[in-house]
């Protein structure tokens, strides 16, 4: 601990905890943590392909760029809602299969196939 | 949280956006933008076929002549695997949120701490902390399970904060909500209004956004919080706005009697016990004048109640750290107001879609004498 933080006032005080972390919806657990692992590997890619656009607007704009200039570029007004829109797409294409409108009961299927 | 866990490593400025500051660095901002589109996809279409679903398990279940208790309805809606994945994805993005802010403000947790430090030195504006105050039990749940709630983490309102801009799906990113709301404050019939007191304001945006509408009013934030109202104060600091922030209960505000225009409770009411609901409402009437204003926002308990949407609610209550809704749900806000002394009107409060209503109770001579009586 450093000096500083030696002398840090906490002003927190106990509280109540919730269990979250450890709930589980679906009836099968391990599915359960993939549904929630998925979303973190989806939030890692996006924020890999956001970087990405970062980088290729500088690049475009400036030709060399430094951690630094990505850190801190302020995307303009036009851009922010191109890479919001390209977001929501991404999303909509991993997510839309647990969008679809499923019903109880599947529609029943042909029981004849071959004429005999 | 052990004050070696933070970090003291510097980051760059990276700004603000109008009124709100950048995350600290690109990767945190591009994960909470990752959830900020993924609420929305989830408030429109995964939210539609989650409402099919159910409209599909209760229909197969009156077909079979059930009734549908709640009891009952909460166990066909558990078991179905579709309704089961909706709330998956639901606590899972709550939780990413939370702890994606927490580590990132953590990284660089000496420099906020000292941002904060040197804010509450500093006006405009004041922050008054009360170690010693005694925070009651209500107020000490990890609510909508934000890591250590609100008085349990230095960071609660950075995390807060941001946690909630994604919630409100960046259309409140520069305090619009709040704003708006501000501009739309139940004001005294005789215009009079030198002093607002906003009670469990919380990181103060309804606060601020108050002293922006009423400039002329000395405004007041009273919060439980120490985290919270040193948030607060840092922001309203960093935005130049002049309120005067204090660490005290909203049944206990050491305010002179009669001495306040308006009250402001901006969705305090779902979040604290029905006992001490009661004694805010009759502190809220000792601390206004004759004909001053509570202004109560909260969740209107007058909607559609259909099982799915009970257990909807429901489960934000037991899931989502809202332990205090199901009293809220069950409780009569008019009848409170009414035994207190005010007398009460509602109105749909903006930008709300109808979910949170005004109560707007005024501390009136009809009042005092029917109390009186």
């Amino acid at each position: 601990m450093s000096e500083a933080e030696a002398g840090q006032k906490s002003h927190t005080v106990d509280f109540i905890p919730k269990d979250a972390e450890n709930f589980v919806f679906l009836e099968n657990q391990v599915l359960d943590s993939l549904v929630s692992s998925v979303l973190e590997l989806s939030a890692e890619v996006w924020t890999l392909k956001r970087r990405s656009l970062f980088t290729e607007a500088l690049l475009d704009a400036k030709g060399v760029v430094t951690k630094h200039d990505i850190e801190t570029y302020s995307p303009s007004a036009e851009e922010t809602a191109e890479w919001a829109a390209r977001r929501d797409q991404f999303v909509k294409r991993i997510y839309a299969p647990f969008g679809r409108k499923a019903p109880l009961e599947k529609p029943a299927t042909p029981d004849q196939f071959l004429d005999r | 949280m052990a004050l070696t866990d933070v970090s003291t490593h510097s980051p760059p400025d990276r700004g603000s956006i109008g009124r709100l500051r950048r995350l600290p660095d690109l990767d945190m901002e591009s994960y909470n933008d990752f959830l900020t589109g993924m609420r929305a996809w989830m408030f429109k279409d995964m939210s539609a076929a989650t409402q099919f679903r159910a409209q599909e398990v209760v229909a197969a279940a009156q077909a079979r002549g059930e009734n549908l208790p709640f009891p009952r309805a909460k166990a066909l809606f558990e078991a179905d695997q579709t309704l089961a994945a909706s709330m998956r994805f639901w606590i899972s993005c709550q939780l990413m949120a939370h702890h994606s802010l927490l580590d990132g403000f953590r990284r660089q947790g000496d420099v906020f701490l000292k941002e904060m430090d040197e804010a509450a030195a500093s006006g405009p504006g004041s922050l008054e902390l009360n170690p010693d105050l005694h925070i009651p039990d209500y107020a000490r749940h990890e609510v909508h399970i934000q890591p250590g709630g609100y008085v349990g983490e230095e960071f609660a309102g950075h995390v807060y904060h941001y946690g909630t801009n994604s919630f409100y799906l960046g259309r409140n990113d520069q305090d619009e909500v709040y704003l708006a709301r501000a501009a739309q404050l139940s004001k005294p019939a005789d215009g009079k209004l030198e002093c607002i007191v906003d009670i469990g304001c919380g990181i103060g945006q309804y606060t601020l956004a108050l002293k922006e509408a009423c400039p002329q009013a000395r405004v007041m934030g009273l919060d439980v919080g120490a985290p919270m109202l040193r948030y607060a104060h840092a922001r309203a600091v960093h935005l130049g706005v002049d309120v005067d922030f204090a660490q005290r209960l909203a049944e206990d505000t050491g305010l002179e009697a009669g001495s306040v225009d308006v009250v402001c409770a901006h969705i305090l009411f779902h979040e604290v016990s029905t006992p001490a609901a009661k004694d805010i409402i009759d502190e809220a009437y000792r601390i206004l004048r004759p004909g001053g204003v509570f202004e109560v926002t909260d969740f209107s308990v007058q909607r559609e109640w259909s099982s799915y949407t009970e257990y909807r609610v429901w489960a934000d209550h037991y899931y989502n750290g809202e332990p205090w809704t199901r009293d809220y749900y069950n409780r009569d806000m008019l009848g409170l107001l009414a035994a207190a002394g005010f007398e009460v009107q509602t109105e749909d409060a903006p930008l709300a879609m109808g979910f949170l209503k005004k109560f707007i109770s005024v501390k009136s001579a009809v009042g005092e004498a029917l109390k009186a009586a």
